[in-house]
């Protein structure tokens, strides 16, 4: 720890906003050390957070189980690229 | 409701930031500044020479510093600027001589450098921190500019006073306590983290994907260009601007309400920038004219009056482009990369400056002052040109619009909270209840859904990553994304079919 270091001084406690910005990276252990023990530390305090990260697990879980004709939507980008030329076309 | 909220945390989040900006940018010694060097033996030569060794020390400073700030703390690289300031002010106030003098420029070097670009960095990943997009990011560097201006303004008038009443020099120590309470102010800015979620690039990669960014063609070149460009009208203006009131022989009661007239233009811009609809054609095409409109009064006008609105009011307007366009840069660069492409900005911008006042002084030497407007004018064409080239480009693409972010911006206490600040109001509860069945066709049909509703870049990472169980870096190649864009899309993603299975759960539970 070096005190002059103003990251130590106010931000070693990390809010569950920052946390949930924070859950995809943590799942995939790509947070630099500090970040990552900071988000530990706040985990065992927090239930709020672990629940949430409970549930980006289940989500995982859960979107394991279709495939990719399931969620196709080729339609509907389709529709919007049209949508949004129709958009363009109208503002010139 | 929420969008209130967010609003005032948003507010509440940045206001230790004002009020370091406002505290850094009070200088009392500014209006002094040449008195005292003439008083302690500065000569054309060696002004020159400071300029010069002042002029090196930015450019080679700003990108470094930027990328420091990226890899490390953005705040951290902004309190060292403050403490170069200090030893600026000190160094400055202390001196005997001309060399010392030029020691203490260096150092204000080190600070201009340093915290170039560094705060609408901080800026930027603040407002997508506290809103979840950037909508609110124009306006909150506006109001930082007009903060600066604020700062600027207050001491210019107060350094004179003062100046009457106490030596010089002392105008320079009495600046340094407020860059110090500037520091504590910063101290109590909770920083974004967004630039530091993923692991390390290697230092080599970053710097390459740096200049990449500023220098390669792409869609960021043309706004990089015009970022440019406004820079180096704002800064011709502000440098050149009080060489119009020596060719007019204007009063010397008169140099300071210009002077105040310019950095109140600095702030007003600002505000004026945060709300500007460079989109509308006709608002573009008004500003535009406006411009070139101020440069063929400089060139032309010998009323001072007269010259003088048409400075304050180019500095107004070209500050107002700047920061939509200064919006745009943001939104086309990843955080990791952020404080760098904006310090690589500031280094063109001197790159750019330097020629260009040479050549300005030449004519100005040569045919007069009036003649040398005539640059400043076909730097504002090209400007305009440039502009509504680009400005139809402006409009967010479909595919770039944010998500609603996963949990309302109300869902968490306020910053100004005495204890917990940014932490739940009202915790999220598991979906593992007794009688709640979670791993169901009705659980897995609404997981499907969620999926293929969302918009395409999120679609296809989640895809990609959650169906296909693809691995990260297979995903990134694939659609050719950087490891921070893939995770925020992929978190943005998940962070919706969270919100559609709790709604889903929440009935269940009735």
């Amino acid at each position: 720890m070096n005190p002059n270091n103003p990251d130590t001084v106010a931000d070693a406690d990390m809010a569950c906003k920052e946390f949930v910005h924070l859950i995809t990276a943590y799942l995939d252990g790509a947070l630099p050390d500090d970040l990552r023990a900071d988000a530990d530390e706040h985990l065992d305090t927090c239930d709020g957070c672990q629940n949430v990260l409970a549930q980006w697990r289940t989500i995982i879980a859960l979107a394991g189980r279709l495939t990719e004709a399931d969620v196709d939507n080729t339609d509907e980008i389709t529709r919007n690229r049209l949508i949004s030329t129709f958009r363009g076309l109208r503002r010139r | 409701m929420a969008v209130t909220s967010a609003r005032t945390g948003l507010e509440s989040r940045l206001r230790p930031m004002y009020v370091a900006v406002f505290l850094q940018s009070v200088g009392l010694w500014v209006p002094i500044e040449k008195l005292f060097m003439t008083d302690i033996g500065f000569d054309n030569g060696s002004v020159a020479v400071m300029a010069a060794a002042y002029a090196a020390v930015v450019p080679l400073l700003e990108v470094p510093s930027g990328i420091l700030a990226d890899r490390w703390s953005r705040r951290g690289v902004v309190f060292i600027a403050q403490s170069a300031l200090i030893v600026s002010v000190v160094i400055g106030g202390l001196s005997p001589n001309v060399g010392v003098y030029i020691v203490a420029a260096l150092f204000l070097g080190v600070f201009f450098a340093m915290q170039s670009g560094t705060f609408e960095s901080i800026a930027y990943d603040t407002v997508l921190e506290e809103t979840g997009d950037s909508t609110l990011f124009e306006r909150t560097i506006g109001r930082i500019r007009f903060v600066e201006s604020a700062g600027l303004v207050v001491s210019a008038l107060a350094g004179g006073v003062l100046a009457e009443v106490v030596p010089l020099r002392a105008t320079y120590f009495m600046t340094a306590p407020f860059i110090g309470v500037a520091a504590v102010a910063l101290l109590r800015f909770r920083e974004p983290r967004l630039h530091r979620a993923e692991e390390a690039e290697p230092l080599r990669e970053q710097v390459a994907a740096t200049y990449r960014t500023v220098l390669e063609r792409g869609a960021v070149r043309p706004i990089v260009a015009l970022l440019v460009l406004t820079a180096l009208l704002l800064q011709a203006m502000l440098e050149f601007g009080p060489l119009w009131m020596v060719a007019l022989a204007a009063s010397a009661g008169l140099y300071g309400p210009h002077w105040a007239g310019l950095m109140a233009a600095l702030g007003l811009g600002g505000l004026l920038g945060g709300r500007l609809a460079l989109t509308r054609p006709i608002t573009a095409a008004v500003i535009g004219a406006t411009i070139v409109a101020c440069c063929v009064v400089l060139t032309t006008s010998h009323v001072i009056g007269i010259v003088v609105v048409a400075q304050v009011l180019m500095v107004l307007l070209v500050v107002a482009v700047s920061i939509p366009i200064t919006g745009r840069l943001h939104d086309a660069v990843p955080s990791t990369i952020r404080a760098g492409v904006a310090s690589g900005v500031g280094t063109l911008t001197w790159l750019t400056f330097l020629p260009f006042a040479l050549l300005f002084g030449a004519v100005s030497d040569r045919s007069g002052i009036h003649d040398a407007g005539w640059t400043l004018g076909a730097v504002a064409v090209i400007t305009v040109v440039l502009l509504a080239w680009t400005v139809r480009g402006f409009m967010r693409s479909p595919a770039g619009v944010p998500l609603e972010p996963a949990f309302a911006a109300d869902r968490f206490r306020p910053d100004d909270d005495p204890q917990w600040a940014g932490h739940w109001v009202d915790p999220p509860t598991a979906w593992e209840q007794p009688g709640v069945q979670i791993d169901t066709g009705a659980t897995v049909a609404e997981v499907r859904a969620a999926i293929t509703d969302l918009p395409s870049p999120q679609h296809d990472v989640i895809v990609a990553r959650d169906v296909e169980r693809r691995s990260p870096a297979e995903v990134r190649d694939q659609l050719d994304l950087s490891p921070s864009d893939e995770r925020d899309l992929l978190n943005q993603a998940r962070g919706r079919v969270r919100a559609r299975l709790d709604d889903h759960f929440e009935e269940d539970g009735k």
